[in-house]
């Protein structure tokens, strides 16, 4: 053993465990940003669980119906009413016969928000005008 | 002779001595040729250690990297879902109000009974319809008892992903003019 194989094999020996450590720090950042994605997700899940539930619950209203427009802008009313989860912002439209309510859910790390109609229609909750304009 | 065998002897002695001391003489300094260390320990030792670590690494980046693909198949999953279930509210609307004639008609009696509210062009676009930029088709809309229907549907491949089918169920209400409730029983069925 001499001086130059020791200082060889300490140079390879630091510059690898340079290496391993980044790769490491890498790993654990991305490992971190995925686990709070991952939360994002749920919450965005959770978020539109809960609009969903909501719209279900609402009373079904007695005959005869509210047209969906008008009936769809009470829906927002009270969807916009409910809490939004940490992280997450909450948008909410409607379509352009005014018959569907839009709920998009953003989150800053999920990159294309998430979007989900709802026609009360089909939730029973107001009757559309039977007219082959609307077709 | 007897001098000549007592100096035989005593050569004899002071090889045997020699061969000893030498031996001794190696053994404390503790570098003789069998029990000294190999040389050029150092340099594999530090390439095994280096290659325990860069595999280590590199081992636990590979994770990182496959739960990320993970967390973004679960991504396109969800929005799947959104696709499908909005899908399915679209068309069940259309079916509670414009199309109410079709509520409660087999998917298969659509062109013979169907023509009191909807053209075959318009149950055409009940067929096959886009929502949220994504088109999707009607594939089964069913009886499941006395006032559900079972309501299929499967969304377009897109890239890098397959087609995908959710499955629904809807209660009819005053005698099958209007949807009352629409349920999902799964989104999840991915076209083989």
């Amino acid at each position: 053993m001499n001086l130059l194989e020791v200082v060889v094999a300490s140079a390879l020996f630091a510059g690898s465990a340079c290496g391993s450590a980044r790769i490491c720090a890498l790993a654990t950042a991305s490992v971190a940003q995925d686990e709070h994605d991952q939360q994002l997700l749920e919450r965005s899940d959770a978020a539109l669980a809960v609009v969903e539930a909501t719209l279900r619950q609402q009373p079904r209203p007695p005959l005869p119906l509210a047209n969906c427009p008008l009936e769809t802008q009470r829906l927002a009313a009270v969807v916009g009413l409910l809490p939004v989860p940490a992280g997450l912002s909450r948008r909410l439209g409607q379509s352009e016969a005014g018959t569907q309510l839009l709920v998009t859910v953003l989150a800053a790390g999920l990159g294309e928000p998430r979007t989900r109609l709802y026609s009360p229609a089909a939730l029973g909750l107001c009757r559309r005008e039977v007219t082959r304009a609307t077709a | 002779m007897a001098v000549r065998r007592q100096w035989f002897r005593q050569q004899r002695f002071r090889q045997q001595w020699f061969r000893q001391g030498s031996g001794r003489r190696g053994s404390v300094a503790g570098w003789g040729r069998a029990e000294r260390p190999a040389d050029g320990f150092a340099l594999p030792l530090a390439l095994g250690a280096s290659l325990v670590l860069m595999l280590s690494s590199l081992s636990l980046q590979t994770s990182a990297l496959q739960s990320m693909v993970q967390s973004g198949t679960a991504l396109r999953q969800r929005r799947a879902e959104d696709r499908l279930a909005s899908a399915a509210h679209q068309l069940v609307g259309e079916l509670s109000g414009t199309y109410g004639c079709l509520l409660a008609l087999p998917l298969a009696a659509w062109p013979q009974q169907g023509g009191v509210c909807s053209d075959q062009a318009s149950q055409g676009r009940l067929r096959r319809n886009a929502v949220l930029g994504s088109s999707y088709r009607l594939l089964a809309w069913a009886p499941s008892g006395l006032d559900r229907m079972d309501l299929v549907l499967e969304l377009d491949a897109v890239e890098r992903q397959p087609p995908r089918r959710g499955r629904f169920s809807v209660r009819l209400l005053e005698g099958g003019h209007r949807a009352g409730d629409l349920q999902e029983l799964g989104l999840r069925g991915v076209v083989p």
